[in-house]
Parts: C-alpha cells; structure tokens; sequence
C-alpha cells in the first residue's frame, strides 16, 4: 500500500479550555476523495484548520506523504500543495471576478495561467469577468473560490462546506467539477453537512460526532448508518 | 447762436455734452468696479469655504458591528435532545440581526421564529438525517429574509404571517432588519424618541378634520414630492390604532464619512399605540446601542423598561430600578417572600434580566435581557404519574428505513426533565473599530532644487558694450535662496555607512551567527537523529505533495 497523503493522528485541540477535538484519527490515501460529516459542533472545521496549519493542536501527529509536518506554517504548507476552501467562500466582494483572480498570480502563478485554469473549469465565471464578486450569487461566488484555490495546482484540496446556503441543483453542479478535479489525481478532503450529495463523488466516507472520528468506511456503508451514528450516538 | 437762443431752443452746447457723457461714464465704471468687487468677493469668500473640510474624515480605518434583538426566546435545555447545542432547543420569536464589517459589507436578517442557527442554518442536513422529504426542507428555513450588500439582494422583505412583516434593507452606509405585528405594517426604533413630541392629530388630518372620513376609510392622498403610503394591514387605519405584539429591530450605521461605527437593537413585547401615539401601552422594551470610535473609544447604553405607560410624552411604569414617573425614578420594595418561595417549589424561578457589559478601547459589548422565567419541570414531572410509555411505543411495528430511530427517542424523551426558559427582551449589540496601519515614512533626500535660478549679476554695460564701472554698490544685493545643506548619509540615524568598521563588525556578526546556527541544526540532527523527529519514525519537514 502507498503512502498515504494525509494521516491524521490523535488529533486534539481545544478553544482555550473547551476541547473540540479529542483524538481524531483520519487517513486519506493518494488521489481519493474522502467525505467528512457531521453535525453542526463535530469538530470537522476546526480539524481542517489544524491540518492546514491556522490552529495548532495540543497533541497528536500529522503526517503528510508520510512526512511529520506538525507546526508547519500555513504559507510553508500552501505552497507545498495543500490548499484549503474555507467555509463561507471568503472571496473580496468589492472586487471583480478577474482581479480575484489575478490576485492568485502574486504566489507565483502567471495571470494567463490563472485565467486559464479558472475560465475552463468554470466558463460562467468568464462571462462574469467584469463583475463585483459580492454582487454574484452564491453559487458563482463558491465557484470563484474554487477557481482561485485549483489556480495554484494543488495536490491535497481541503474543502469546507461546500454547500453552505446554495440551492441543491448548484450544489450538485459543484460536486461534479469536485468530481472532474479528483479524476486530475487531486487528493480531496470534504467536510460536508449535505452528505448524500458528498457521499456520491467520495471515494472513502467518515463520521465525526463530538470531537471525534465516530465511523469510517465506504460511501455506501456510510450513508446506511449515518442516521444511527448522529442521532444515535448522541442520545 | 447766442445763450439766449440757446434756451429758447431748449439745446444743449457741447461743452453740457461732454459733462454728461463724463459723468455717466464715470457712474458706469463705478457700477463695474462695484460689480468686479462684488464677484471677487464671491470668488474669495468662496475660495474660503472651500479650503473648509467638506466632511469629517473617520478616524477608524477597519470596523465590525453586530445587533441582535428577540422579545421573547424560549430556550430548552434537555441533554436527551440529540442535537450539539446548548441550549439544545430554542425559538426566538420576531427575531432581527445585523452584521456591518469592514468593505463595507452589511449583513441583515429577520425571522418571523428563528430556531437557532444550528437548526436555521442546517435545517436540510436535519431534513436529510431524518429521512423527511426533500421538498419540505430542501429550501432551507422558510420564515426568514435576508439582505446583503454589496450582494444581489440589498433590501428585501416577507409577511410572514397576516400582519407580521420582515424587512431587511442593506446599503454600503447601513444594514436594518425590523420585525413585527402591528397594524401600521411597520416598527419603529427604541431609545431614540424619549424627548420627541408625540404627534399631533390635526397635523396628520393636516387641519383638515373632514379628512378623518377618508382616513377612517383607508384613503391615503398626498402631495406632489410625498413618499407612497405606507402599505399598513389596515391602511391608515394604523394611525388610529397601533396594535404590536412582539417586535424588534436591529440596526447598524457605518459610514464612511461618519466618525463611529453604531449598532443598536431593541426588543419590544406588547404595545399598543392610541391616536398616532398619543397613548402608548409597552410591556417590556430592552433597548442596547454601542457606539465606538477610535479616539472616543466603545461606549455602551442600554434601557430595559417593563410596564410602561407613556402618555403625551411622560412615561409611567416600572424599570430595572424602581417605579418611573415624569422622568423621576423611586425604588420599589421586592416581591414579597412567600409567593415567590411557593413558585420555587414548583421550578419556576423570576430574575430581573442580567445585563453585561464590556469595554476595551475601541472594543464594546454589551447584551441585555428584560426579564428572565426559568422553569425546571423535574418537580412537575415527579408530581406527575409516569406513563408506562415505553410499553406503549415497544407495542408499535417497527418503522422503516432511518425512521425506526425515533422509537428510541420517544423513549428517552419521555424520561426527559427539561429547563425551560422564557427570556423576555433580548437585546445584543457590540462594535468595534481599529486605526490604520501607520506606514513608515520614507525619508527624503534634501535633493530639491529652489526655484529661483542663482544667476550671477552682470556688470553694467555702456551703449558701446564696454564695462563700466559701477562704482561702490549703493546696497548689498538681495541673497537668492541658496541650496539647502547636504546632509551626509553618514549622519543620517540608522546602518553605518559602507565600508565603515562598525558596518563590518555588523556583518561579520550575521554571518558568524549565521554559521552558529546552521552548525548547531546539523550537530542536532548527526545527535538526535534528525530523521527521526516524529514518534512514528518519520522525519519532519514539509514535503513538496505535487511530486509525491
């Protein structure tokens, strides 16, 4: 078996005396999709933040393509291909799609290239060029993020809620380009409360309740005991 | 032609002539000197004015707000609950919140019932967890509107129920969201109006009491330049009869021109307002505002009223501190020991809302409550008999699919002794301001050349263009601006200059500590075993994952 290109061990963090995380143990192998879900509370954001170095956990080890990485900085590891979509989308409203864009090209990345990869993977985006972003809806503003964050050629994507206030048929339309950018060999972790739709493009599927890693395994098996597990475990 | 004829003739001599043309000229340049004078009066004193600050610049370069209001939430505490939250369950009834940062970006929402933002705002994933179908949840919390600017809806709003309106608006200089029922299809802020006159209702009728048939009648006229009338339930009937049961409005300003940053939030509960305000009934009103700015820093205010009567401006009633009456305040004694001990033994607990408040800088807070009902059922629920529950719901067939869950929950549920709480009033504001970023002043180089040329003064010539000589100066010729001082670099504050001694000991310095340190990571690592710096046996680092 390969390397894997993320391994999350025994993982805690806390909010000063409020632990959120308490033992996380989570493996994603090369080139797969790996759906996290959960409950509001579960600890799936603040997971991502501490795999993306913006937290520092109290104990445990990650390890990316079998390398110790712990207390890596945020920047060290951007730039080392783990790219992160943070929740809420955090494009630059008062600015216009293209200069979004443009400002991915400050990492390295040449403008044309930039415009390239987002125009082909998004062409709605292409016709919206000259547009504020915080005028776009929902949905365009996701694929903005999208755009900027495949821009710098990623090769682990960390995506938080994805879905977050969009209407189920853009939210599929979303997890069909997910899709398309898994098939590039991009690792993906997918933290997700839309879980039938994450279920669907996943390759691997986890359950996080509490602050842990509650069940893990196939789509399929996922999505049959998902109820049990959530509900089921907290009462 | 002798003066004689002259007269007769009634003509004038050229000598008359000329005086008055003399004369008439010189009233006509005085009239265009006075004219000349007069627009370069203007000109100047225009000038002036505009050498005047147009507006006040703000003194904050970043800012966040927040505003919350609810007059009633009702909060569950039930650990059996399986939801993560705490409190597990919670309804906020004519719920408002705004939200302003930095952009400016503003943010506002109002909800007829907002249940929390772990239902609200995931009320599809609890759709989906529960197996109920798509259509029912797939639209997300329905009793709400929302507006965001810059977005592509900044002002929207939604009768939630017969009478019940949401508004939210957004601009780049506000954010407000109102909720209430009422006649008048609108709600007013708190705390802002305590000295204004209440309205007189002639001057609605605009002198004119026949028009009280038309009012009576739902007619609305108006005169050219007034706004459209207000789309009331009862037409203007409002201004008559202004029935509110559970309001609340939040608002933020942010100007940038402004000098502050606002947040105010008021929750109102029960009010009634007779002849266009003339009498006004309110239950309880919890007003909070928080101001801040950089220089004058956070300031924070509340106003928690509870029973209040105003009539024709002068309130009556009773407030956090005693009984209020033409704006003086007398301490009332508590209630009496006994009922509230009874109640007690029964779970139900009355507090006086709490209030915090905080301040640090330009950083403030505070929240609110009017008053708080808290009832425990556990003395309830062990007076009760118990219901043989679980035998009842373990005589049911068993559901299909993800809905066999609920027979568990039935169970659990009917063990459950929640602690309910009533809060009403909740008011929660908070605002905040930073100063810009200082960016360090480049120093200039004192390379400006003066404007007036050094020219050097040429000696005096005769029509032949040989020199003369001038003889002694009469006086010493005026000295042309000279060059200012060139300072040298070497004394200008920082770095020695290159070459320098000083300089060469600084860079020796790094470089030695330079080594010191590359020396020392490898000796670590040759020591410790670099390539074992994890438990696992891995080594550390930071691997380049695109060529793994």
């Amino acid at each position: 078996m390969s390397v894997p290109i993320l391994d999350v061990i025994d993982i805690h963090a806390a909010y000063g005396r409020i632990e959120v995380l308490r033992g996380v143990n989570l493996t994603i192998p090369k080139g797969s999709v790996l759906a996290l879900l959960g409950p509001n509370g579960a600890g799936k954001s603040t997971l991502l933040k501490v795999i993306s170095g913006q937290m520092e956990q109290t104990s445990g080890d990650i390890h990316l393509a079998g390398v110790h990485v712990t207390g890596a900085k945020p920047d060290d590891l951007a730039r080392a291909g783990l790219t992160t979509i943070p929740e809420g989308r955090s494009v630059f409203p008062n600015l216009t799609v293209e200069e979004n864009l443009l400002l991915m090209s400050y990492a390295g990345v040449a403008a044309d290239k930039v415009f390239d990869t987002a125009y082909s993977y998004f062409p709605r985006l292409h016709e919206r060029r000259y547009q504020l972003a915080g005028t776009m809806s929902g949905g365009e503003q996701q694929m903005l993020a999208m755009a900027r964050a495949l821009s710098s050629d990623p090769a682990l994507l960390l995506l938080d809620e994805l879905s977050m206030g969009l209407a189920p048929l853009i939210v599929d339309d979303l997890y069909e380009t997910v899709g398309r950018i898994a098939q590039s060999g991009v690792s993906i972790l997918v933290v997700e409360q839309f879980a039938r739709t994450a279920l669907r493009v996943s390759d691997y599927a986890a359950v996080m309740t509490g602050g842990r890693v509650v069940a893990t395994g196939e789509p399929d098996e996922i999505g049959e005991i998902m109820a049990d597990v959530i509900l089921g475990g907290a009462a | 032609m002798t003066c004689v004829q002259c007269n007769e003739k009634s003509e004038k001599t050229l000598y008359d002539k000329t005086v008055a043309r003399r004369v008439a000229t010189a009233s006509r340049r005085t009239k265009r000197s006075l004219a000349a004078l007069a627009v370069m009066g203007l000109f100047v004193g225009g000038s002036a004015a505009s050498l005047q600050p147009a507006v006040a610049a703000s003194d904050f370069a970043g800012f966040t707000t927040f505003a919350q209001a609810t007059p009633l939430r009702v909060e569950i505490y039930e650990a059996a609950i399986p939801i993560p939250a705490s409190p597990q369950i919670e309804f906020n009834f004519s719920y408002t919140k705004v939200a302003g940062a930095t952009g400016p970006i503003g943010t506002a929402r109002a909800s007829a019932m907002w249940p929390g933002d772990g239902v609200g705002e995931g009320l599809k994933t609890f759709g989906e967890q529960l197996g109920l179908p798509g259509q029912l949840t797939d639209g997300g919390y329905p009793a709400q509107v929302n507006a965001q600017s810059p977005g592509d809806t900044a002002t929207a709003s939604q009768e939630f129920l017969p009478g019940s309106v949401g508004r939210v608006s957004t601009s780049d200089k506000k954010a407000v969201a109102k909720v209430g029922y009422g006649t008048t299809g609108d709600v007013t802020e708190g705390g802002t109006n305590g000295d204004a006159k209440p309205p007189n209702l002639l001057d609605i009728l605009q002198g004119d009491p026949t028009a009280l048939a038309g009012l009576l009648l739902g007619t609305a006229t108006g005169k050219p330049g007034d706004a459209a009338p207000s789309s009331s339930p009862l037409g203007a009937l409002g201004v008559i009869v202004a029935a509110g049961g559970m309001e609340s409005i939040s608002t933020t300003t942010y100007e940038a021109d402004a000098d502050r940053v606002v947040a105010t939030a008021t929750a109102r509960l029960g009010s009634v307002a007779l002849l266009a305000g003339l009498v006004k009934l309110d239950g309880v009103e919890v007003v909070t505002k928080t101001t801040s700015n950089v220089t004058g820093g956070a300031k924070t205010t509340k106003s928690i009223t509870i029973g209040a009567m105003t009539v024709a401006g002068n309130k009556f009633g009773y407030t956090g501190t005693g009984f209020e009456a033409m704006g003086n305040q007398t301490p009332i004694p508590g209630l009496p020991d006994d009922p509230v001990k009874a109640l007690a033994a029964l779970g139900i607990k009355f507090e006086m809302g709490k209030s915090v408040a905080s301040k640090d800088g330009a950083v403030g807070a505070i929240s609110a409550e009017g008053l708080r009902i808290s009832i425990d059922t556990t003395p309830l629920t062990a007076l009760l008999p118990k219901l043989p529950l679980a035998d009842l719901v373990n005589g049911l067939p068993d559901l299909p699919g993800q809905a066999a869950i609920l027979k568990g929950l039935i169970v659990a549920l009917g063990e459950a002794h929640p602690r309910i709480d009533l809060v009403l009033g909740s008011a929660i504001t908070n605002a905040q301001t930073v100063k810009a970023l200082p960016f360090p002043e480049t120093p200039t180089t004192p390379t400006d050349t003066p404007e007036a040329p050094v020219v050097a003064p040429l000696a005096p010539t005769d029509a032949t263009g040989s020199i003369v000589d001038p003889g002694a100066p009469e006086a010493t010729p005026p000295v042309v601006n000279p060059l200012p001082p060139v300072t040298n670099v070497a004394d200008i504050p920082g770095l020695p200059p290159l070459g320098s001694i000083p300089m060469a000991l600084i860079v020796g310095g790094l470089l030695l500590a330079s080594a010191l340190g590359w020396y020392i990571t490898t000796a670590g690592n040759l020591l410790f075993g670099g390539a074992a710096a994890c438990a696992h046996g891995l080594k550390a680092g930071i691997p380049d994952l695109r060529k793994v």
